[in-house]
């Protein structure tokens, strides 16, 4: 895995290892109360234990004892099914989320602003792609925003529902999903990491990246943790595969099939 | 391939509308979309707003030829009558029989690389405003287009057209500056933009001191500079190979869809 030039069948190593998922909200369980008194509570029970063991895992927040004057915002948990092409229910998942509306501006919050690859991008990339027969790649970023860091001190209530009862709140140190500067603090996360490799942003699109020697190049374009990867060549695919996983956790999705709501064929 | 045939099914869903029939064309040729007469203020239903915001993003990501009766239908958003409500469905009912397109991105040798097309309808606005239209086409399949009211006022189609140049001027620097970057294209070669105009492509080929063109706004005469800096050039296109027609008026059918086919619409 340290060369960074793997032939192909060691590149195999990276295997897709989720299908493309389609979420579906699930429209008889809006909130935590309708779940709990619905029939499938037990799954949905785990997904939520698994939601807060991967929070817990990457320190998303320290317990403190609430100090004074403080207004913690409050939080929820979105519930929704997952389901696969077919219709078929794949996992339930549950996401914390914190109430964004409830961030006070100038408080918890200063700016909020941040760029996604814009849609002729998109298209225009898709077109020299097959011009120019490059090789594209899809990979999604496993709790994207919780990579973030947390630059201003914002208070959270504990978990709706998961209290531990010690009257203490959560001090935010991830950007937890719902943040108003999530996705900011996601752009000041991934920006330098990608430069810090050799990719240096494009001045017509602040969301997209290029690599290249005399010929050959890679670009690569980030919406939101959606990452889309065009190269001239097998192995410099597989070079930014490994450029990204090496930083972030990651799903590979092999050949794009959605993105930003675009079904690619 | 892009598509977004799940999307559409999904709106159609939502709105109770699965069974519906499609029709050919997304706007009616003979009717002509007014403010509502009925003044009824205080109808700010969030259906209209909702729906209208769906088929917004279907006309900026997939679907060109409904970029104009979505730009038009937004401009009534505050106070939508029936009429506008009627409009909107038959746009979804056009969507309705074309689910199953998507432009197909493919490279074809005997096709131009990349090229745009201009257009601009004088005063079909309510405000009497132009109304915009530009395209750029890479291979047969269209990657940026827009449809958008003018800012400035038109006094004349000329000057309607002039105006329209200068948008889609903006859109193929950004577009060079692109390809630079990614060092796929020759720099040296201008994108070739055509309009149907040969008063608007005589001024941007030779600007001239004139009674009738004296009032135009200096940011507007941003494109002769371009056009004489090879960025861009502009050459006249008669009516029937003026794809741009689709993004700024209702079009008969047959016309319609042959220019969805030139902006790379195909079914899979």
């Amino acid at each position: 895995m340290n060369d960074p030039f793997p032939n192909e069948e060691e590149a195999g190593i990276i295997e897709v290892q989720e299908e493309a998922l389609e979420v579906i909200l699930d429209d008889d369980c809006h909130s935590l109360h309708q779940a709990k008194e619905s029939k499938e509570w037990p799954e949905w029970e785990r997904a939520i234990k698994t939601e807060l063991n991967q929070l817990e895992r990457m320190g998303t927040w320290e317990l403190v004892e609430k100090p004074r004057g403080v207004v913690p915002i409050t939080n929820r948990f979105v519930l929704a099914k997952k389901c696969d092409k077919e219709g078929k229910l794949l996992k339930y998942k549950a996401r914390l989320v914190t109430k964004g509306c409830s961030q006070r501006p100038g408080y918890d919050y200063l700016e909020m602003h941040s760029p996604v690859v814009r849609l002729e991008t998109i298209r225009a990339l898709l077109a020299l792609a097959v011009k120019h027969k490059l090789y594209i790649h899809q990979m999604d970023i496993k709790g994207t925003y919780l990579n973030g860091t947390l630059k201003e001190r914002v208070y959270m209530r504990q978990p709706e529902g998961f209290d531990d009862g010690s009257r203490h709140i959560c001090r935010l140190i991830k950007t937890l999903y719902g943040l108003k500067q999530a996705g900011q603090e996601w752009n000041i996360e991934f920006d330098p990491k990608l430069r810090k490799k050799g990719y240096q942003c494009l001045r017509s699109d602040a969301c997209m990246y290029i690599w290249h020697t005399e010929e050959d190049f890679i670009i690569i374009a980030v919406w939101v943790d959606d990452i889309l990867l065009f190269a001239t060549l097998i192995e410099l695919r597989d070079k930014a595969r490994l450029d990204i996983s090496d930083e972030w956790e990651v799903t590979d999705l092999g050949e794009p099939t959605k993105i930003a709501g675009i079904e690619i064929t | 391939m892009i598509l977004l045939k799940r999307y559409i099914e999904l709106i159609l869903l939502k709105e109770g509308l699965s069974k519906i029939d499609s029709v050919a064309t997304p706007l009616d040729l003979n009717v002509q979309i007014v403010l509502n007469l009925e003044g009824n203020i205080g109808n700010r239903s969030n259906s209209f707003a909702r729906l209208l915001g769906e088929l917004q993003y279907i006309a900026n990501t997939m679907w060109p030829d409904i970029a104009y009766v979505v730009n038009r239908l937004a401009s009534f958003m505050a106070n939508p009558s029936l009429q506008h409500s009627i409009a909107l469905k038959r746009a979804l009912r056009y969507l309705v029989g074309t689910r199953d397109l998507g432009i197909m991105y493919r490279s074809d040798a005997h096709k131009p690389e990349l090229h745009g097309y201009t257009d601009a309808a004088y005063g079909n606005s309510d405000v009497f405003k132009s109304t915009t239209g530009y395209v750029f086409i890479a291979s047969g399949r269209a990657i940026m287009w827009s449809s958008k009211r003018q800012i400035t006022q038109a006094q004349s189609s000329t000057e309607a057209e002039y105006v329209a140049m200068s948008e889609a001027s903006h859109e193929a620097c950004w577009l060079q500056s692109l390809h630079t970057e990614l060092r796929l294209l020759q720099v040296d070669v201008p994108t070739q933009i055509y309009g149907d105009n040969e008063g608007s492509i005589a001024m941007v080929n030779n600007l001239t001191f004139h009674k009738k063109s004296k009032h135009i706004a200096i940011h507007w005469h941003w494109v002769c500079n371009l056009v004489q800096d090879g960025v861009v050039r502009f050459d006249s296109c008669r009516d029937p190979q003026q794809t741009a027609d689709v993004l700024m008026k209702a079009l008969p059918c047959i016309k319609h869809k042959q220019h969805a086919r030139e902006m790379g619409l195909a079914s899979v």
